[in-house]
């Protein structure tokens, strides 16, 4: 009888043995950012507290059955969504659950983060990517009253084009909308000879920037591009049509004695910080990763040890959202 | 416990034992197997469910999705079009749209006061379009496109259709400047009921799609059009993933997931009653077959118990009965081989304790016989007085040495006679009595014998019975003389061959036929009694102690002599 006993609660044992783990769900591991963030919140998490990492491969259908997996076993979920707006069903059943839900990188509606307070948000304000873009392209261009030799023509008007990352995106909206609100606040004259919709995409990018540069051989003085990606693939049509070219083949571009178009993005890719050293890219918006896992892991941490929420590195606002801030980043900057 | 396993008895044991043993190993494999067919089960009712809910969702969400990519084109055309204020071209856009979109029944641009900028619509317009659900929820939230619930189309006065309607806040360009307005697109809800009928989900298995309030937006069995239903509290209770669950009596595996970029829910209920219910007849034959075992070997191992416990009993029973002193009974029994050889050797057993208790008897009973005759010669009066007479007859002839001698072997004869109260003595002894009975019988028959012993000193330490030689010398003495013949002789002699001793007792005299002989042997052998006594006790009490080997053993001629042999085995066997 004991033995059996002791067999049983061995068989049990195997089965409970449970490691405490932060479950983290990434919407597509494909995205190269993302990729980059999951490391960055790997590398935040301490040695007692290892993070899993879920991926949805970009279907909110499996992300829903690896949230509903993992919600009966861990009270802390740090998630990025691959829908935004599915996510109210995920707060409804984390109440139910009593978890903690740390969401970043897709913002949920505010109503929905409104259901439960046990949600956050971490993340960076789309609008203030935007105010920095602008900033940068005000440092290309200089007095917006008398614009440099970047305005091509010098009729004292931008004309640019503009690479959206995906129609009805809140963050791309908010950065088309307030890039140019931005820059014609502050009395730059700005005409936005196209927006095109690339999906946030390379390949779609460098098609529509080759498209732009047949419909607009000379007219395009800016490309701005809601990420580094399309912005990358703009700057890969330039090169081919020689609209950007490293003549003397030093493997450096200078802006001043070769041809050079400013191309702006946001993310700060590795890919286009390279980009930009090699004096490709004008600049980027860096979409601090790193300060968002560290923020992501101090709260996860705080909520995991019922500490206070008033001492974080980066404070809450509303009770719910860590805003980490973007920096600009540009050769002159460095 | 232990005391009362220890006073079972065999059957008990081994039924208990069998059915134990069995029963736990039994038991313990029906658990795994079950346990691992069940949980496989479930995995596979799991994962094909989900399987198939992710095909139906996949539908919709390529569905809708479509649907919200129509809108993200228009929205590019409307500020196109309006920035150039060619409003005309936007409706035929928006015309062009419907026709390559059949499901979409009404496309229209609306400005933040409720009128319409652009319309697909001939028919005339609902003056109120702002009391509508679609328009007041994207002026609300703009960012996104809004899913309402199924309704009679509103846009128009005299609506007809049952159409969902998707609207979003856009941005279109009215005399240069920015202005916000509301995108809106009917789709008829025909497609949500196509798109369910495509989808095998077993008889009764629905599907059901319900909005961010749980209100039902589509419901394919048709039963929720009342608001509230069964269906939609399951909704509500399961919120989100995939579950087991009986529905209205029926095993379904009820998954609830989102539908992307709508903020609405979709439930699928998928009937999965066959594979439970077969789980759960597996089940119940499984526990069948479990007891239906057990009760076999149950069966099995009393029956086998009985077969050896019983003859056991039998033989218990026997025992008794031999214990009472019941020597005679034999017993039978069937069952186990060796059970039938341990009667076997029982009865020989008790056949043979049997024969040698009745040996003992004869032997005591010839004993007592052998002391009773000897007793009878002490003191037989005649013998007694016949010798004294002729004692007195010596005295007066003044024989006086002849008196001494007389009287000594009087004496020594009936001293051996009395004492010793063993079996066997030595030969030489037997001989002395024999000597000393012979000197007494020389004077009362007046020399009319002699007799010579003529036995080897070597074999005088061989063990014979006590008082076998005496009856023997009587009956020559008796059949010997002969009152009209003047002299006998007797010869007392012993020798051995082939581990035999031999000790003879020759007279001369009368001799018996051959007839005769056999008569005394029939006489000595037979357990009738008869006149001649001495030798008849003599043969009986050889066969008990020596068995077979030992003999009585008869020799004559006619008017001759007659010779009785001693036969003897040296070494008694056993």
């Amino acid at each position: 009888m004991k033995k059996l006993s002791l067999i049983l609660l061995i068989l049990l044992g195997a089965c409970s043995n449970q490691q405490v783990v932060l479950p983290l769900f990434i919407y597509d591991m494909q995205d190269a950012y993302m990729a980059d963030f999951e490391e960055n919140i790997r590398l935040a998490s301490p040695a007692n507290l290892p993070i899993l990492t879920l991926d949805a491969n970009g279907s909110q259908i499996i992300q829903n059955e690896q949230i509903d997996l993992q919600m009966k076993d861990h009270e802390i979920l740090i998630i990025n969504p691959v829908d935004r707006l599915s996510v109210f069903s995920i707060i409804e059943k984390a109440k139910v659950y009593k978890n903690k839900i740390i969401f970043f990188n897709r913002q949920p509606l505010e109503s929905d983060m409104q259901l439960y307070d046990q949600v956050y948000y971490v993340g960076a304000d789309a609008v203030q990517s935007a105010v920095l873009q602008a900033s940068l392209i005000m440092d290309l261009f200089g007095n917006p009253n008398k614009l440099n030799a970047y305005d091509l023509n010098q009729d004292n008007s931008i004309q640019v084009v503009i690479l959206k990352g995906e129609q009805g995106h809140q963050d791309a909206e908010a950065r088309t909308e307030y890039v140019i609100a931005s820059l014609t606040d502050a009395n730059y004259h700005i005409e936005v000879l196209d927006i095109g919709i690339a999906n946030w995409d390379y390949d779609s990018a460098k098609q529509q920037m080759d498209d732009w540069m047949k419909q607009y051989p000379d007219q395009i003085e800016l490309v701005i591009s809601n990420n580094d990606v399309m912005a990358l693939g703009a700057l890969d049509t330039l090169k081919e049509v020689k609209r950007i070219d490293d003549v003397n083949l030093d493997g450096l571009l200078d802006r001043n004695t070769e041809p050079w178009l400013p191309v702006v993005g946001i993310d700060g890719l590795d890919a286009a910080i390279e980009s930009m050293k090699q004096g490709y890219l004008y600049g980027t918006i860096r979409n601090d990763s790193i300060a968002m896992a560290n923020a992501i892991i101090e709260l996860a941490m705080a909520l995991q040890n019922e500490t206070s929420l008033d001492s974080l590195t980066t404070p809450l606002t509303q009770g719910q959202y860590i805003w980490v801030n973007y920096q600009k980043l540009s050769l002159e900057d460095e | 416990m232990n005391k009362r396993i220890n006073n079972l008895t065999i059957g008990q044991s081994l039924f208990i034992a069998s059915t134990l043993l069995v029963g736990f190993f039994l038991f313990m494999s029906t658990v795994i197997s079950n346990q691992l067919f069940f949980s496989r089960t479930d995995t596979l009712i799991a994962e094909t469910s989900k399987e198939i809910n992710k095909q139906v969702i996949m539908n919709y969400e390529n569905y809708l999705s479509h649907v919200i990519e129509i809108s993200n084109s228009l929205q590019e055309y409307i500020v196109d079009y309006t920035q150039k204020d060619d409003l005309t071209s936007l409706v035929n856009i928006l015309d062009a749209t419907l026709k390559i979109q059949p499901n979409l029944l009404n496309i229209a641009l609306v400005n933040t006061q409720g009128s319409v900028i652009a319309s697909t619509s001939t028919k005339p317009i609902n003056p109120d379009l702002e009391s509508t659900t679609w328009f007041s929820n994207a002026l609300k939230f703009k960012d996104i496109h809004h899913f309402s619930t199924p309704h009679v189309e509103n846009l128009v006065r005299e609506g007809i259709d049952e159409v969902f309607t998707i609207s979003k806040q856009v941005q279109y360009i009215e005399n240069g400047e920015i202005k916000a307005g509301v995108l809106m697109i009917d789709v008829s809800t025909q497609d949500l009921k196509t798109l369910a009928i495509r989808t095998n989900l077993g008889e009764n298995g629905h599907i059901l799609i319900t909005d961010i309030n749980n209100d039902l937006v589509y419901d394919s069995n048709g039963d929720c059009e009342v608001i509230g239903c069964a269906s939609i509290e399951t909704v509500k209770t399961l919120i989100l993933g995939g579950q087991l669950m009986k529905v209205d009596g029926i095993n379904m595996y009820v998954n609830v997931s989102t539908l992307q970029d709508t903020r609405w829910k979709i439930t699928t209920f998928i009937n999965v009653d066959t594979i439970v219910k077969t789980k759960t007849d597996v089940l119940i034959s499984v526990i069948l077959i479990f007891m239906a075992t057990l009760f076999a070997i149950a069966v099995t191992s009393a029956w086998l118990a009985r077969r050896i416990t019983s003859p056991m009993s039998i033989l218990k029973k026997h025992i008794q009965r031999l214990e009472e002193g019941d020597f005679e009974a034999q017993v039978h029994v069937e069952g186990q081989k060796e059970v039938v050889l341990l009667a076997e050797a029982f009865n020989i057993m008790s056949n043979r304790i049997h024969e040698l208790m009745m040996r003992i008897l004869d032997e005591q009973n010839e004993k007592r016989k052998t002391h009773f005759i000897a007793l009878q010669n002490q003191i037989n009066p005649h013998f007694l007085y016949n010798t004294l007479d002729s004692i007195v007859a010596l005295s007066e002839n003044n024989r006086n040495k002849d008196v001494e001698n007389a009287i000594v072997a009087l004496s020594k004869f009936f001293r051996m006679s009395i004492t010793n109260d063993m079996n066997l003595v030595a030969l030489k002894e037997e001989v002395d009595h024999v000597r000393h009975y012979l000197l007494i019988q020389q004077i009362r028959y007046r020399q009319n014998f002699e007799f010579i012993i003529d036995i080897d000193e070597r074999l005088n330490h061989l063990p014979v019975i006590k008082l076998s030689l005496q009856p023997l010398v009587e009956n020559a003495i008796l059949h010997g003389i002969h009152p009209d013949q003047d002299f006998t002789k007797i010869r007392i002699s012993a020798h051995v061959l082939n581990e035999y001793l031999y000790v003879e007792v020759y007279n001369q005299g009368f001799g018996l036929t051959a007839q005769r002989i056999e008569e005394i042997q029939h006489m000595i052998q037979s357990s009738e009694p008869s006149d001649s006594l001495g030798l008849k006790n003599v043969y009986q009490r050889l066969k008990l102690y020596y068995g077979d080997a030992a003999d009585l053993l008869f020799e004559s001629e006619l008017d001759i002599y007659t010779k009785v042999i001693l036969k003897m085995p040296i070494k008694k066997d056993e």
